[in-house]
């Protein structure tokens, strides 16, 4: 099974097999033997080639946080095909946190310069206003004024570039 | 007000504020009880009192300011006192008043003072008219059609902000004329929104200002005394992060000025229970009044580490008619203390707020260690309040010593599942300007390259197996495969 | 099981000049195979790199595990015909691993005359379904080929629809095959996607269509745009040809790999343990084996090179000592062994005769590494009834239910060949060394007699003939009589399954014994043994 990791601004498409001696994990840096052993209440001890420590490690769906050598790190887990059918998208604006929409600005068939104010979002102390990413025409507004959001949610779309 | 000690105390909010007035009031025999609104995931507050009051609204945040229904609750429980901790309605002369009519007391200052200082407006006014300093500025109520005008000749560069506002919310510094109609619009909309008030002020802001408060207490019998000043210069979004006591800003005669004004003003406005004065400290030594807090103050516990004092014990005492018992001179100081703010948000997204739940959370422990925390692990994290999920508050003889135990308790730190700023207040400890003292209030922006996570080297070896070997589905496939073909590797005809 | 006691010292000097000259002609080996790969005119890279298309052997990295291996089949053939244009015959095929189930790919090449269908093509691709039908592998097609090869359609036309029906019997077995359309699949190739239980197609590269646009124009003279008469969209929105339409060659295949996923892990049969390495050192077998067919080697010393452990419990060791019998395990998978010691007697076939029909027993699949001139001839054999008794070692071959495995290590000639379970007789997989000879008869043995024949001819046409000229046509015959009894000329025409490295063998056997697992064994029934 393939998977890409998404660790901070990098991707690392990974892939685990195992074989008489243990698990070998496939990395683009060549094969890294590796083992993982539970000490209970979340903590772990991994191993990776000669490298061992141990990390406290808590997954959510697709991510991982762990908290290693006082850092804590968190690790996206993408299947290569979501990551290639995340390709084909024209371009959205997205909720940057999850929060309630407090205005939007923008109709569909609205044409916005890159930066054009969006919508506007709240999220407890916070107003933030979403802007356009590009130039372009507004394909749809997928929010409303009071809805409440999640994190990432697609606010507006584009139609595609011609 | 009757001298009649506390016998049932209600707690009117929530998260770790909550759990540390319940903690002193149950210590000192007080019957506790919270309340919690359906939807919200209390966290620790709940388990420690001896009751819980619903409350009900149509955000859970709507309930926490409604005064009606908590003044209800109040009363439904049998409280001859409501602790308001601080935020939502703990600067409400609303509330005060709603509550004094019910024949329950109020643990804070009575609604007159909180009236005169919940509008910055009248607050800075009388602050100036007693012979205390203030900025220059200019408030729009004095005459709507030349505030502009006005504004821009308070001297670039100016800071908006909302007449009824508090906690940073609609802040916004202007250095350049163009932008201060937008500016001004956006900071209406938003003291409208938050404070159901647009009107708003400007005053001068100060270039690389640190921001400085003096804690006080008083009485209802007249004394007022103080417990020192806090630095809480480090600050994202006009937000604190981390504060500490005693500021490394000023020199013996600055800081006994400082808490002078402090007390002064407290004196002349005739305050009772807990405040805080905030002040502006400039580069050359001077300071302004900024506002006062009519409230105990997120940032207390560093005041009463270093003095002994249980701030909210005092509180409560002096709500119950009790006089301080002391004087100014009683008053010590022993050794240095820091605050750190863990928060759910995410520094390298701006310091969005984040949300998730808290699958894992370790809490440090030692010497000179302390946690004023509001959340337990498993908790959720919504986006309903603010991000804050708990203090950490380091003591020491020294700076250097508080300094150095909050960095070793920083590693023993964990909370994953969330996004938080744990790192991020590790790389401030570590930076050379913090640990000379040497920082403003744009200390986190100026710093911000530095302060980001991309100097830093990780072990990604590890990361990467540990990620792949807790992926479940992984390692069945890989198990899931004639062993042969493993054993292989990838070899090739 | 006892291992083997080597006698070879590494340090003779007959050791060491096998060693250099076996390596010399492996090296030669993967360097024409390396030629056959990648070696392809600039501007048909340019072309596919200009279509957002992936080399084949780029789209099998994406699609395989890493970290897992690919036995390649007939990487060679075709290499010395039709101009060398068509190395591979176009069409890369293999056993490999995807999402962790063991699957036969058949991968068009489109970087050579747009991956046409030569007319070894099609035979390749009817022979990776055979090996997929026998060992019930899940088939991958990648397709992308221009279509037959226009310059030799007959040769391609009755083949070609081979590739229909095996792909027919796999569904009717119960075996799924997943297509991915990344070219045009046109005429006949369009019933490949069809044909498949799953079917992905690129936007934009991906058509299918029983004709293409040119070819509807001159018959209907209705104008149609690729996309509109074949395209992914209209496959998968109108005509419901094709399941899935994709934007990326990556995402077609990532897809293809999500599918293969799902598919159920099949139940192995045999007798497995843990595996071992060879006690020896593969690298050894350089130095065992003559490049010169005519000597001899003892083929337990290759054995010990092998199997597991180097460990070999030998049956009759006493007995028709011409033919090294017994069991080992390879991989870890229990496997019965024949192999040749010299040239076969009456009593070392009625050995193999009963080995086989004792492995067919126990169920045990065998593997026969042919070393051999064939059976012995003379008065005295013909009179104790040799051919009889290689009538037997067939007769058993012919009933036996087992799989069967075979690798031409060195010489195989005539009905050795046969009894030794040479491509005739259905062995599951069969593989040459590089250096291996065979034929009806050896190269020398076949030079000679057809130079005789040929002298006779030039002889009675012009008696004038020089010395000279009778010498060239000798060393012209002996040429040609050395040049087609070779591993590689019989590999490229896919009279094997291809030519192995001796060091990959080990590995290439592992795969097949884990294929061959797939299916339980029948019961064996033999026909009539002369006795």
């Amino acid at each position: 099974m393939k998977k890409i990791f998404r660790l901070g601004e990098s991707e690392h498409r990974c892939s685990l097999r195992q074989d008489a001696d243990g698990l070998v994990l496939d990395t683009e840096d060549g094969p890294l033997r590796c083992a993982l052993q539970p000490l209970g209440a979340a903590r772990y001890c991994v191993s990776a080639g000669e490298e061992q420590a141990e990390a406290l490690i808590a997954r959510h769906d697709d991510r991982i946080w762990i908290r290693l050598r006082g850092r804590t790190h968190v690790i996206e887990a993408v299947d290569p095909l979501d990551a290639a059918a995340a390709g084909g998208h024209d371009g959205a604006a997205e909720a940057p946190m999850p929060g309630t929409v407090i205005s939007v600005l923008v109709e569909p068939g609205a044409e916005v310069t890159a930066g054009q104010d969006l919508v506007v979002m709240e999220s407890m102390k916070l107003e933030v206003t979403i802007r356009a990413p590009h130039d372009g025409r507004i394909a749809a507004v997928h929010c409303a004024p009071g809805d409440q959001v999640p994190l990432k949610f697609t606010l507006v779309t584009f139609e595609a570039a011609p | 007000m009757t001298g009649a000690p506390i016998r049932r105390l209600l707690v009117a909010n929530r998260g770790e504020i909550a759990a540390r007035i319940l903690r002193t009031a149950k210590a000192q025999g007080i019957e506790c009880a919270i309340v919690r609104h359906a939807a919200e995931d209390g966290g620790l507050a709940p388990q420690l009192a001896d009751a819980v009051v619903p409350i009900e609204g149509a955000t859970p945040v709507a309930a926490y300011l409604d005064v009606a229904q908590i003044v209800q609750a109040a009363r439904r429980w049998g409280a001859d006192a409501v602790h308001p901790g601080y935020g939502f309605l703990s600067e409400s002369p609303a509330l005060a008043r709603a509550l004094d009519e019910a024949g329950i007391r109020f643990v804070g200052p009575p609604p007159a003072v909180t009236e005169l200082m919940g509008d910055k407006v009248s607050a800075r006014r009388f602050v100036a008219e007693h012979g205390f300093p203030v900025a220059p500025s200019a408030i729009e109520a004095d005459d709507p059609g030349s505030f502009t005008q006005r504004a821009l000749a308070v001297g670039l560069p100016i800071l908006i902000k909302p007449a009824a506002g508090g906690g940073g919310k609609g802040m916004r510094i202007v250095r350049s004329a163009e932008v201060l109609d937008a500016e001004l619009a956006a900071a209406r909309r938003e003291g409208e929104r938050y404070f159901g008030d647009g009107r708003l002020f400007v005053e001068r802001y100060v270039e690389r200002p640190r921001h400085i408060e003096v804690q006080v207490l008083g009485d209802q019998h007249g004394s007022v005394v103080h417990f020192g000043e806090r630095e809480c210069s480090v600050q994202r979004r006009f937000q604190k992060i981390i504060e500490e006591t005693p500021s490394p800003a000023l020199d013996a005669g600055t800081r006994a000025r400082i808490c002078e004004v402090a007390v002064g003003i407290a004196r002349a406005a005739g305050y009772v229970g807990a405040g805080t004065v905030e002040l502006i400290l400039g580069a050359d030594g001077e300071f302004y009044f900024l506002e006062m807090n009519t409230r105990l103050q997120v940032e207390h516990p560093v005041t009463e580490c270093v003095t002994g004092f249980d701030l909210v014990a005092e509180q409560l005492r002096v709500a119950a008619g009790e006089p301080l018992g002391y004087s100014q001179a009683d008053i010590g100081f022993q050794g240095h203390a820091i605050e750190l703010r863990l928060c759910a948000e995410d520094p390298a997204q701006g310091f969005m707020p984040a949300t998730g739940s808290l699958q894992v959370l370790r809490e440090p422990a030692g010497p000179g260690v302390r946690v004023d925390s509001g959340v337990v692990e498993g908790q959720r994290v919504g986006s309903d309040f603010d991000s804050l999920l708990a203090k950490l508050i380091f003591h020491g003889r020294s700076r250097g010593q508080a300094l150095a135990r909050a960095r070793q308790a920083l590693a023993d730190t964990a909370c994953l599942g969330v996004a938080t700023n744990l790192d991020y207040l590790d790389r401030i400890l570590a930076h050379a300007q913090f640990a000379a003292g040497d920082y403003s209030t744009a200390f986190l922006d100026e710093q911000a390259a530095e302060l980001g996570d991309a100097g830093e080297t990780h072990s990604t070896a590890l990361l990467l197996a540990a990620a792949a070997l807790s992926d479940g589905h992984m390692v069945a496939a890989a198990a899931d495969m004639p062993r042969l073909y493993a054993q292989m590797g990838a070899w090739r005809n | 099981m006892r291992r083997i006691q080597t006698t070879v010292d590494p340090k003779a000097p007959a050791f060491r000049d096998n060693a250099a000259r076996m390596q010399a002609v492996v090296t030669d080996f993967k360097a024409l195979q390396e030629r056959v790969r990648h070696e392809r005119p600039q501007r048909d890279i340019e072309r596919l790199r200009r279509q957002n298309k992936l080399l084949a052997r780029e789209r099998l990295d994406l699609l395989l595990d890493p970290g897992t291996p690919f036995l390649e089949l007939s990487s060679i053939a075709a290499y010395d015909q039709f101009n060398g244009e068509a190395p591979g015959a176009n069409v890369i095929s293999g056993i490999g691993v995807v999402n962790g189930r063991e699957v036969m790919i058949h991968a068009d090449d489109s970087s050579n005359k747009g991956g046409a269908w030569y007319p070894l093509s099609a035979p390749k691709i009817v022979r990776a379904l055979e090996i997929a039908i026998e060992n019930r592998l899940p088939v991958v097609h990648l397709c992308d080929s221009a279509g037959g090869y226009l310059e030799d359609l007959s040769g391609v036309y009755v083949m070609g629809g081979r590739v229909f029906r095996h792909q027919c019997i796999l569904s009717k077995m119960g075996v799924p095959q997943v297509a991915v359309v990344l070219g045009h699949c046109t005429a006949g190739g369009a019933y490949v996607p069809a044909l498949c239980e799953h079917t992905i197609m690129v936007r934009g590269t991906g058509a299918v269509f029983l004709g293409g646009p040119p070819l509807v124009k001159a018959a209907t003279g209705e104008e149609v745009t690729v996309e509109a008469l074949g395209g992914a969209d209209m496959h998968t929105t109108v005509s419901g040809t094709a399941d899935y339409a994709v934007d990326s060659e990556a995402e077609a295949i990532a897809r293809a790999r999500e599918l293969i996923g799902g598919f159920s892990q099949p139940r192995k049969h045999f007798d497995w343990a843990e595996a071992e390495a060879p006690h020896y050192d593969p690298r050894e077998l350089y130095g065992i084996l003559p490049v010169d067919y005519k000597q001899q080697f003892d083929m337990r010393e290759v054995i010990a090179r092998m199997v597991d452990g180097s460990r070999f419990q030998e049956y009759q060791p006493g007995y028709g000592v011409t033919l090294v019998c017994g069991w080992a395990r390879l991989w870890g998978c229990k496997v019965g062994i024949l192999g040749n010691n010299g040239v076969l007697f009456s009593d070392s076939s009625l050995k193999a005769a009963h080995f086989i029909q004792i492995c067919n027993q126990l169920g045990t699949p065998m593997i026969f590494l042919q070393n051999t001139t064939g059976y012995m001839i003379g008065r005295q054999y013909e009179e104790g009834g040799i051919t009889k008794d290689g009538a037997k070692m067939l007769m058993a071959q012919a009933g036996s239910e087992v799989p069967k495995f075979t690798v031409v290590t060195s010489g195989a000639f005539g009905a050795g060949y046969y009894g030794m379970c040479g491509r005739s007789w259905d062995p599951r997989l069969i593989f040459s060394w590089p250096q291996a000879k065979m034929g009806v008869m050896g190269p020398e043995q076949a030079g000679n007699t057809l130079a005789d024949v040929k002298l006779r001819q030039l002889r009675r046409e012009r008696p004038d003939a020089g010395d000279e000229e009778v010498a060239e046509l000798r060393r012209r015959t002996h040429e040609k009589s050395e040049r087609e009894t070779s591993a590689l000329w019989f590999s490229a025409r896919m009279q094997d399954d291809g030519v192995l490295d001796p060091l990959d063998t080990r590995n290439a056997l592992g795969i097949a014994l884990s294929c061959a697992a797939n299916r339980p064994v029948a019961e064996p029934r033999y026909g009539v043994f002369r006795m």
